[in-house]
């Protein structure tokens, strides 16, 4: 499957040897895995866990990924890895108490990191009402850029479903999100 | 068949195309992303030499492959400092810390999350397993000494912090105590900017 944007490293790695290709996968790929589990409702530091799971997993099948098909692997390991994670966050859930859970960049002021918190966390919350299936869609379309038929190959769905699934997520997604704001205000 | 416009894609302000961009823009921390990356290459490194260990155990190795020689080097290294280390922890108990023996071992890593009630996982790896090059150093760089010292350092600084985290999320107080005795501890060590910065954000929380 051919993904979006893989970088020189990550290509030249595809050709390499084993010892330079894993490096390059967690260097090329580790961030964009970590931000699909992040948005797949897992908070930072079970992102940080599961999305080392994912390598451990790649590294252990790392000859069975074909050249140019390690994002696609990435993906579909990040999707079982945040199943079960969410699973197993959803029984702890009490026994969490909730730090400061967003990683932000630098930002210019302590306001400007608080409004970008707020704003990561009102997203979270409207994904949060999505169904398993469509956030998963919805994440993998408007956040990591992945097209509909590259989705539907890697869900291992009709491309028409992954783009029905779109549709609703979209529709609840702006509807939640539109709601938390109308909220704020009010 | 065309796929529809993305919500980030579209033209004008928006609240939605806002907060998808910043989740866009989300990144770990690089300090995540390096141990990970640390902890991962270790598993792999140790794999390998099992698996090339194994192979030379059935009579198939070729002697002409360097990178297999490379591989059974790389066993013996891992096998021999995992005795020694194993064989000190057992024969001379160290006073102290007391915790230094249950501590993570050499590559084994654990699946993150396996022991969802302790702890995040913490990397497993050693000093002497670098990111960039070889995993294993030659023989000759190193003693015996330097992997047990470093070694257990390194596994009871890492171990002090995976309790603090799982501390932070029980017991704050407990947490800002142990992460001054961690600092007192290990001012200089690996995890010393975590440390602060996880102290910070408890100190804030009221």
């Amino acid at each position: 499957m051919k993904m979006p944007a893989i970088s020189g490293t990550l290509a030249k790695a595809s050709m390499g040897t084993d010892t330079e290709r894993l490096p390059a996968l967690m260097r090329d790929g580790f961030d964009a895995v970590w931000r699909l589990l992040r948005r797949l409702g897992l908070p930072a530091d079970a992102a940080d866990d599961a999305a080392q799971e994912v390598f451990l997993v790649a590294a252990r099948r790392l000859g069975e990924i074909a050249p140019g098909s390690e994002r696609s692997f990435l993906y579909g390991a990040a999707l079982r890895i945040a199943q079960t994670a969410r699973r197993r966050l959803s029984r702890d859930a009490q026994r969490h108490v909730q730090l400061d859970d967003t990683r932000i960049a630098a930002t210019p002021t302590p306001e400007a990191a608080l409004d970008t918190r707020q704003q990561l966390e009102a997203l979270d919350r409207a994904l949060a009402a999505l169904e398993h299936d469509e956030r998963s869609v919805f994440v993998l379309f408007e956040i990591e850029r992945l097209t509909l038929s590259e989705i539907a190959e890697l869900l291992l769905i009709p491309r028409g479903t992954a783009a029905s699934r779109l549709r609703r997520a979209r529709s609840r997604f702006v509807r939640a999100l539109r709601t938390q704001k109308r909220g704020s205000r009010g | 068949m065309a796929d529809p416009k993305r919500l980030m894609d579209r033209v004008g302000p928006g609240f939605e195309r806002a907060a998808l961009l910043l989740a866009a823009d989300e990144r770990p921390d690089p300090a995540t992303r390096e141990r990970a990356l640390r902890t991962v290459l270790a598993a792999a490194a140790v794999g390998a030499a099992t698996g090339a260990a194994a192979a030379g155990a059935g009579g198939k190795a070729s002697t002409g492959l360097a990178a297999l020689f490379a591989k059974w080097m790389g066993a013996g290294l891992l096998i021999g400092g995992a005795a020694t280390f194993a064989g000190s922890a057992l024969v001379e108990p160290a006073p102290s810390p007391p915790r230094a023996e249950s501590a993570p071992q050499l590559g084994a890593a654990r699946p993150p999350g396996a022991e969802r009630g302790a702890a995040p996982s913490v990397p497993t790896q050693t000093r002497e397993v670098t990111i960039e090059g070889s995993p294993l150093p030659p023989a000759a760089s190193r003693s015996q000494g330097d992997v047990r010292i470093g070694a257990t350092s390194t596994l009871v600084e890492a171990e002090s912090m995976r309790r603090i985290r799982a501390e932070a999320r029980l017991d704050r107080g407990r947490a800002l105590r142990l992460l001054d005795q961690h600092l007192l501890r290990f001012p200089g060590g690996e995890s010393a900017s975590e440390a602060r910065a996880l102290r910070d954000s408890l100190a804030r929380r009221k």
